[in-house]
């Protein structure tokens, strides 16, 4: 029991790394995603083809190679930036390697949110583009009063999966020496010799938090989206606006 | 450049020796996920509440846990369990562990997708087929699953090119996969022409991504023969 104790002490210590390098990491995704996003929906033929063969390559890699290639790339990078702008600050025996796999769990994710994006706004109805340009709205009033509203409700589900992939995912990223939950299970595993124990209590950790996200994610779908579900709420929310209005004005206050 | 092209043109025939081995891990597991995934399915679509709990804590847990601490799991426990049991895992190749570890894993996800194929099916076809007389097994085999299959098919694309990605992670139990391969190679050279290495195992990945996805495709639009709606044009995009 002991061993269980210590291990989830430990395991429990690397949790706030995991979770930001998770939120950071689909921040970025997301951010990437929508740059990726505007070049697939381009008008011009080449750049979409020259995105989609993008996306397709980002997608059809490995999360741990995109971690190995960004760990073995920091020293020219950093000492290449270093270089470039004569900082010569960039210290060899401490690189950022957080950042580094930050980026690396992003550009493997972007893809994936490129396609939540597109599809979100696929489903928006043609209609309602045009309707915008018949009322005179501008692109950015468009977007932000119209489009977009509609398509985070319809992305929520998705992204939901994402995040939470991208959360197991970030469980790699011990490989490349940062000492989120994995790490430190790994870590405390080799130092006692007890690898079963760890292994259980890590698994069992991730797997809290994963159905924590779950029922989060979960609840704000329904939150977001309860003017969607057919029947019930729209009609109430409707008779409740219609009752206020009109009680307000002092007329049909009888209705109900 | 040069250079990297000369390591990269030196070290590719080395890295196709061990295709064969992320190609394996990927069909069997596969093929053995959607068996278990399928009684998983079944159990949980099923009216027995203990089967239905057991699965779904199944399901759950292996959707909730990071492949890498399942395929560590096993690669602890079995050799314990075995060893308790007078059988000598000593010589066991740790690719039968990577196997177990994908196989289970992937039933989880497999067993969802059939779940949701089955949902989808319309439940009054289901009515007809038995009003016609068919029993549950002429049922399953002549409306359930021609139509299942053709709408859960891209679907176990997606995760069939996921559990590719992720054979990658075998590499870390000491499989010698293409990853593997490479980083064996790596430590040869003394970290010479890693990045090298590493990139030119990306673009191996990627074109059997594409391949994998070409024949799920061309295999789809013949499913889907009969529904016009359905049909997919871009050969080599991603569905579902």
């Amino acid at each position: 029991m002991e061993v269980y104790r210590t291990c989830l002490e430990k395991v429990l210590a690397g949790v706030p790394t995991t979770l930001s390098l998770t939120l950071w990491s689909v921040l970025l995704a997301l951010l990437l995603g929508i740059l990726l996003s505007f070049g697939v929906l381009s008008k011009w033929t080449p750049v979409r083809m020259l995105f989609s063969v993008l996306c397709s390559f980002l997608k059809g890699i490995p999360i741990l190679i995109f971690l190995y290639v960004f760990h073995t790339a920091i020293d020219g990078i950093m000492g290449g930036i270093d270089h470039l702008f004569a900082f010569y600050t960039y210290d060899i025996r401490k690189p950022p390697t957080y950042i580094f796999a930050v980026f690396a769990l992003a550009l493997s994710y972007a893809p994936y949110m490129c396609d939540m994006i597109t599809t979100a706004l696929h489903t928006i109805p043609k209609g309602q583009w045009e309707a915008c340009d018949a009322g005179g709205f501008t692109a950015w009033q468009k977007m932000t009063r119209i489009i977009i509203p509609q398509c985070v409700v319809i992305a929520i589900p998705n992204f939901g999966n994402h995040f939470v992939n991208l959360l197991k995912a970030s469980s790699l990223a011990c490989m490349v020496t940062i000492m989120e939950m994995m790490g430190e299970a790994r870590n405390y595993a080799t130092m006692s010799q007890r690898f079963l124990e760890c292994y259980i209590v890590c698994a069992i950790c991730y797997w809290v938090i994963f159905i924590v996200f779950e029922q989060a994610f979960r609840l704000l779908e329904k939150r977001a989206g309860r003017y969607l579900q057919p029947g019930v709420p729209i009609a109430r929310r409707r008779r409740k606006l219609f009752h206020m209005t009109n009680t307000q004005e002092g007329i049909f206050e009888e209705v109900k | 450049m040069k250079k990297s092209l000369e390591i990269v043109w030196k070290y590719l025939p080395a890295l196709l020796e061990s295709l064969p081995t992320t190609l394996y891990m990927l069909v069997i597991s596969v093929f053995i996920a959607a068996i278990l995934g399928f009684f998983l399915a079944w159990a949980k679509i099923g009216k027995n509440p203990l089967l239905k709990g057991l699965s779904s804590v199944f399901i759950s847990f292996m959707r909730g846990t990071p492949m890498m601490v399942q395929l560590l799991l096993i690669f602890i426990w079995i050799p314990l369990i075995c060893n308790d049991n007078g059988i000598s895992t000593n010589t066991w190749d740790p690719i039968i562990y990577a196997l177990i570890s994908f196989s289970l894993n992937m039933a989880a996800f497999f067993a969802e997708i059939f779940r949701s194929a089955y949902i989808a099916l319309d439940y009054k076809q289901i009515e007809a087929a038995q009003s016609l007389g068919m029993g549950p097994l002429q049922t399953f085999r002549r409306v359930i699953l021609p139509q299942g299959a053709a709408s859960a098919l891209p679907n176990l694309t997606n995760m069939s090119l996921e559990l590719m990605k992720n054979t990658s992670i075998a590499a870390v139990i000491g499989v010698y996969d293409i990853l593997g391969k490479a980083q064996q190679l790596v430590k040869n050279n003394y970290g010479v022409g890693q990045l090298e290495l590493y990139i030119t195992v990306g673009v191996i990945f990627w074109i059997m991504g594409l391949l994998i996805l070409f024949v799920s495709n061309l295999v789809t639009r013949r499913l889907n023969k009969g529904n016009p709606a359905m049909q997919t044009k871009k050969l080599f995009a991603a569905k579902g």
